[in-house]
This record gives C-alpha cells, structure tokens and sequence, in this order.
C-alpha cells in the first residue's frame, strides 16, 4: 500500500466516519447474540486441543456462557493447565471423553488433519461443534462435517472470527452494503510475514513421544503447519481467512484461479510453500489477488477492496477508507440522538459552515477490535446459538467454500494452470457438489 | 469596515435557560429518563458541501436504505446546485442572467418549477420576496463577498433591474427578462428549494423519519423523529450563538431561518446585512432573526427572507391568512427574547426563558 502515516490517519477517521460510533455495532445484533447469561445457563462444553490456540481459545471463554466440563489434549497435563483449567476433566483420547462426559458442544483446536475426524465423531455423539480454521484438510472430511451436522440437527461453526471483529462487521454492513465503495472490480489481499512459522516446543513441556498419535517426531508435532501431511500450508492457514472475508465481502465465491508458488526461503525440511500468489476470479470482472509470504513482513495483513466510489483497506490492526469521488466527499457520521437535546442548532446560515466538522464520539485508535474480544464474541456467539437458536455467522457452508476454494489454490500451483474451484482439475471424489436436492454429487 | 463572523461552535443550552413550565413538558417526553439515553436505534449523519454550505442527512440506519437515500438526496442537492447557482457560469440561472435580456432561454422543469413557486411567493408576501433583487446584491457588493455601501447612482440603476414583473417565462418554457439589469438570484429559496427535493427523493426510498437541513437554515423533518415526538431543533441566538433563543419540535414539515448575522459590514456607525429590501434598496434594520415553519424549506426560506424585509406586520398578516405557518421573529429593539406568531399542531415552539 505504501501510506504515509498521515495518509492512514485520514483514512482512519475516514472510516470511522462512516462506520460510527460503538452504538452502530449494536444495532447489527452482535451484543443481542454474544450477551450473557441466557436462559438455560451456561453451555457445558469441552476444548480438544490444549496447544497455543487452544489456550488462546479457552482464555477467550466467558463462564458466564460457557462451562467448560472437560479437556483433551495428546501430551501430558501439566500442573500449570490443570490450574488454568481448575474443575475440569482431563483426557488423553478425545473417544474415551466423548463417551463419559456429558456435554452439549465440543471445541476444537487441533492440527488440520484431525478436525474432520474428530468434528464428525462430536457431531455424530450430538454434541455442537465449534471448530478452528481451516474447517478439514480435503473435501471429503469438510463434506461428512456437514452431512453429520445435518444428520444430527447440531451447530457446526468454524472459526472464521473475522465475523465476530465489530470493525470487520460494521464496515460489511455500513460501508460495503450501503454500496459506499461503487462497483468493486478490484482486491487485493496480502499476509505478510518475516517469519519461517518454525517453533521449538515449549520450554519445560513434558516430554512425549508423539508416534502413537500419528507424528514421527516432535517437530511434527509442533510444526504440524509445514507438513503437507497435516496442513495443507500457508494458503489453508492463513490464506483462508483472506478468502473467507472476500467471498463474504462480494457475496460471491471464485469462478477461476491462477496460482503460483514454492518453497522459496525456507530450506528446513518443511514441505509446504511459504510464498504463495493466486488470482481469484469472481463473477462480474471481480478479480481479488493474494499474496501470502514469509520472506517479509510490509504491510503485515490486509484486504483492499477498491471501489469506483471508495476504497476500503481493513486488517485485524486497522481498518480505512479513502474516497475516490470527484466532487464534495460524502461523510457519514454516527449520531447520537437525545430526546432532550436538539439534534441540531438552526440559525441563519453562515459560509464557514462549508468546513465539516466530526460529531463522533469515539477516538481515532478505536475502530479495531481486539482479536481476543472477537474469539471472546465468536464463541459467545456459539453458545448463544445453542440457547437461542440464532443463526452463525461463521458457518461450516461458508468455510466449505473457503476451504475448497484454498484447495484450488493448491492444484493450481501444482499444475501451473488456471483451474476451477469445481470441477475440472480438482478431484470430484475430493469435492462433491450440491444438487438440487441438497444430495452430495459425485460427478 | 467587514467583520469576519466567526462560527462558534454551538454550546448546547442547559435545560436551566427554559421556565419551569417548559422544563416539566422536556421532562416528561418519552424516552427522556436517565439523560443518557440514545433515542431509538442508531442514526447517522450523512453530510457533503454544495450550495457553499453543509448539507446534513440525519437517518436511521436500521432502516437498510438509509444511507444510500441519503447520498441520492444529496446527489439530487448537486445536480440541483449546477442548475441554479449563479456562481457557476454555466448553471442555467447564470445563462439566463446573461442572454435572458437578449433573447428567451429555454430553462428545465425545475427551473421553471421554482420560478413559478417565487413568483407565487412574490405574490402572498406582497412583494418582500423577490429573486430579482440579485443586481442590489451585486452593487452593494456581497455577492463577491467584499460589501459596500453604493453610491446613490448605483443603486438606483440597480434598482432598475428590480421586480417579479420583469422575468416572463413563456409557454414554450423559455424565460426573457425584460430588463437588462436583472439579475435572478435564488439565495433565498435555492436551499430550501434542493431540500424539498432531496426529500422527495428519500420518500422514494421509503423513508420515513429523516432530518435534512442545508447550511444551519434550512431544515425539513421528515416524520416525527426519534422518539416520536417531533424532531428537536435548537434556534440559536443570533447575537449570542452559545446560547438558544428557542426550541422547536418539527412533525412533517420545513424550517427556514434568516437574519443579518451571516454578511454583515458596518460604516459610520451603522450595520448593513446583506438581505435587502426590494422596494427601498437598503438592508431592513427591524429585525434580527426570523425563522418560519411551514409546509416545505422552500417556502420556509423565502418568508423568513419576506418577513425579514416586511417585519412583524407582514408576518401577522400572512399566518393569520395561513394557518400551516408559524414565524418565530427576534426584533432589534427586543433582544431578549423572540416572539411567536401563528401556530400549527405540527410544530411546537418553546420559547427560552432569559
């Protein structure tokens, strides 16, 4: 992007502006959804998955909505987790778990290549299930997560919490829907990084030897994200919230992908790329480019999307808008509106007024949302549905489509081709599509 | 000598400036309990320049349209501001100004609209109302913004080119005028005029409660507000700008202010405004402020202008024979407080205690 810091604080403000003031986010239902306590108490549920973002998650959690009865995770309990999860059970094999606890919903937040296996079998014991991205490693695994979620009438969200970040929300419904960026023909997303996603374990983790699980050594274990074998890289990990936002943003899916990528920095062993590039073509001259790498780290991670009216700019960190019009900008500001104060001040005109003047109430460095507060919302939000019946904003048909689409990215770096994210050179076996009648098709 | 009025930024009265009998009617409004509470929903401002002012769209952003009505409103405000400023030489005003004397110039359906609603107004203010006075303006210098009092040969040519009888619009809907000195200027009603039109457009979105207002004049309260009980506007004082002389509650219909404090100059002691009286020349000196509401910014507009020219007995006789239109009128030699005259149930005045 290159903005001079005076530029993104006018585009700060700028999108403050037209989002407006804390009050806004409410009127889009977020504080009715994720509010507690609610009727039916606290949802009993369970974590699988005690690693870094498992922890992130359960430190997320509100016990006003949530109890957590039981926790799973492949290597030893330490005395410091058993503290941190004080009153809740702990277990090797999530199986044996599922079996004696009784629970309502189970989240999970282990390596890709389990969460199909583990989410259907949850699904299938009739628990909810609140997975962590990506939502499976191929399409057969994202499919039986949904047939399973239908099959037993239970929730099935995937942890897509872009959803949940207000500013994200407030900018979908006050910015993009209001049609204030023009025609959108052009995104461009980036996830920058200066680092090779390679960890030591934890220092004075327990020791463990990880081969009954399924992992060759405890680099596997820790590093599961730069084997092909668990992740399906860069793209899936990170990639897909970029897509998953574009796709929500355009309310569209990709009709063609170009891709290219390798592994071009990082010779260690891994066997994922860690520099990718795609092309997404969208229906209607709606192309978004990505660029995920990890040789730098400008920019950091945003998405672009560039209007004939405006451009909107938004990350976790931040979120701006720039105008693109010719004549007076338009401003949009929040009001607050008292029944005992005029809402304004009449009198004869003056030609100073021409000057605009901001009446929102909110500082300039609080528009973005904590990613903490927005896991705190999202799982919040997942109990809520539990309760309520409310309707997910992260859904597992949403992240199907992301998830696929992540795929297509992979395929076309393989082949050097374009491809469709249906069909033609992804495998059918791998990705079903829907018929008419909801079925799984198997072309 | 020119003074450059600054705009103080307005500092909201405290309920302590009304009577107790007012403060009692504030208290018990709905939705009015703790002090903190935000009427209804989320609004949104929704504001771009044109007509060298600030046009404000106030609307309820539940209502999934708002916003885009807003921007088609002022939309609409733009379109209408290339049609009638005389500032922009090719505006069709600015033709007529130029070549209406010379030959007919075929105007627009909103031009011609609004031509017909002044020569109306021109009518039922008994001629304080008039578009023609635009060559007065000129020679005492505040459309450039750099104002003078005329020389006595001046104004009387300018004078010349004044009169509604001097602008025909003919049936092929071209407009002549019959004098070269003319010059139409629709300072007076243009806003108010662009605001009628942009609430046209909001209606057609479904709108139905909004608070549009053009610079602090002009204003038109679509529905009755946030809370129901009309929207809620402060008038401020003129010679006082932090402090309300009044406050109105508007339910379907217009507000147009005016007064002197906007262009101003002094020379030898006395104070000359920029609105001037059609039939003397001069700027009228009786009357500090008035606001009028009635059915539509437009005609809000032009009678605060006409009763500013025609003072109290104008606007006595024109609400008693106009019962959809109240004037709230601050006289010079009665600083302290406004008066109220005429009343109509879709708007309430509460006047401020001194």
């Amino acid at each position: 992007m290159g903005l001079t810091s005076e530029t993104r604080k006018i585009g700060r403000r700028n999108f403050l502006k037209a989002v407006g003031g804390t009050s806004a986010l409410a009127a889009f239902g977020t504080a009715a959804v994720v509010r507690g306590p609610r009727r039916g108490g606290p949802v009993r549920a369970a974590l699988i998955g005690y690693g870094k973002q498992g922890k992130l998650l359960h430190s997320c959690f509100d016990p006003q909505v949530i109890d957590l009865v039981a926790v799973c995770d492949i290597r030893p309990v330490t005395n410091s987790d058993r503290e941190l999860t004080a009153g809740a059970a702990w277990y090797q094999d999530w199986r044996r778990m599922l079996q004696q606890e009784q629970l309502e919903a189970v989240i999970i937040a282990t390596p890709l290549w389990t969460h199909a296996s583990i989410a259907t079998a949850c699904l299938e014991a009739r628990k909810h299930v609140l997975c962590e991205t990506a939502m499976a490693k191929d399409g057969t695994g994202c499919r039986q997560m949904l047939d399973a979620a239908e099959r037993n009438k239970r929730l099935l969200a995937i942890g897509y919490q872009d959803f949940y970040q207000p500013h994200y929300w407030a900018a979908y419904h006050n910015i993009v829907k209001q049609g204030l960026l023009g025609d959108v023909y052009s995104i461009e997303a980036a996830w920058h990084s200066y680092n090779s996603g390679k960890f030591e374990d934890e220092p004075g983790a327990v020791p463990f030897d990880p081969k009954p699980w399924g992992y060759a050594s405890m680099d596997e274990l820790v590093n599961w994200r730069l084997y092909r074998r668990f992740s399906n890289g860069p793209m899936a990990e990170w990639g897909g919230g970029l897509v998953s936002l574009i796709n929500w943003f355009l309310d569209a899916t990709p009709t063609t992908i170009q891709a290219t990528g390798g592994i071009y920095s990082y010779k260690d062993g891994r066997d994922v790329d860690d520099h990718v590039y795609a092309t997404l073509g969208y229906p209607n001259g709606r192309t978004a480019t990505l660029s995920l790498i990890q040789s730098n780290g400008m920019e950091g991670s945003y998405t672009q999307f560039m209007g004939t009216k405006g451009t909107l700019v938004i990350g976790r960190e931040e979120a701006l808008l720039f105008s693109e019009e010719v004549g007076n900008p338009t401003k949009i500001e929040a009001s607050q509106l008292n029944g005992r104060r005029p809402v304004l001040d009449s009198s004869a005109s003056r030609s100073e007024e021409a000057s605009n003047h901001s009446v929102l109430a909110r500082s300039e460095n609080d528009e973005a949302g904590s990613g903490m507060e927005a896991y705190q919302r999202e799982i919040s939000a997942f109990c809520g549905s539990i309760r309520t019946g409310a309707p997910l904003r992260n859904s597992a048909e949403h992240a199907f489509d992301v998830a696929r689409i992540c795929a297509a990215v992979g395929n076309g770096i393989e082949q050097g081709t374009q491809v469709r994210p249906e069909g033609g050179v992804i495998s059918s076996q791998s990705w079903p599509r829907h018929s008419a009648d909801g079925e799984a098709e198997y072309a | 000598m020119l003074r450059a009025q600054g705009d103080m930024a307005a500092k909201r009265a405290d309920t302590k400036t009304f009577n107790r009998r007012q403060l009692l009617s504030i208290r018990g409004m709905r939705h009015s309990g703790a002090g903190t509470e935000t009427s209804g929903g989320t609004w949104v401002t929704v504001s771009r320049t044109a007509m060298a002012c600030n046009f404000k769209v106030i609307v309820d952003l539940q209502s999934g349209r708002g916003v885009r009505a807003a921007s088609e409103c002022l939309d609409e405000i733009d379109r209408l501001e290339s049609i009638l400023s005389v500032f922009r030489p090719s505006s069709e005003i600015s033709r007529i100004n130029s070549e209406g004397a010379i030959r007919p110039v075929l105007a627009g359906p909103e031009l011609l609209e609004l031509l017909h609603l002044c020569r109306e107004l021109h009518k039922d203010s008994e001629g304080a109302f008039d578009i023609t006075t635009g060559s007065l303006t000129e020679c005492w210098g505040f459309q450039e913004r750099s104002p003078r009092l005329p020389a006595v040969g001046v104004l009387a040519t300018a004078r010349e080119g004044v009169g509604a009888q001097l602008v025909s619009v003919g049936i092929d809907g071209r407009v002549s005028l019959r004098h070269p000195g003319v010059r139409i200027n629709f300072g007076g009603v243009g806003k108010g005029y662009a605001l009628d039109r942009g609430a046209g457009k909001m209606a057609g979105h479904g709108i139905g409660t909004a608070l549009l207002s053009g610079g602090s004049s002009s204003v038109v309260a679509l529905g009755a507000g946030p809370d129901g009980d009309g929207w809620h506007v402060g008038l401020k004082h003129p010679a006082h700008t932090d402090k309300r002389m009044a406050s109105v509650r508007l339910r379907s219909c217009a507000m147009g202010t005016s007064s002197q404090e906007e262009q101003w100059f002094e020379e030898s002691g006395t104070r000359y405004g920029h609105i001037l009286d059609p039939q003397t020349g001069f700027p009228p000196t009786a009357v500090r402020s008035v606001s009028v509401i009635t059915d539509s910014a437009a005609r809000a507009d032009a009678l605060a202008t006409a009763f500013f020219v025609g003072g109290p007995v104008l606007a006595e006789r024109y609400c008693s024979a106009h019962r959809d239109t109240v004037a709230i009128m601050l006289l010079a030699y009665e600083l302290s407080r406004p008066i109220v005259i005429g009343s109509w149930d879709k708007a309430i005045v509460e006047v401020a205690s001194d």
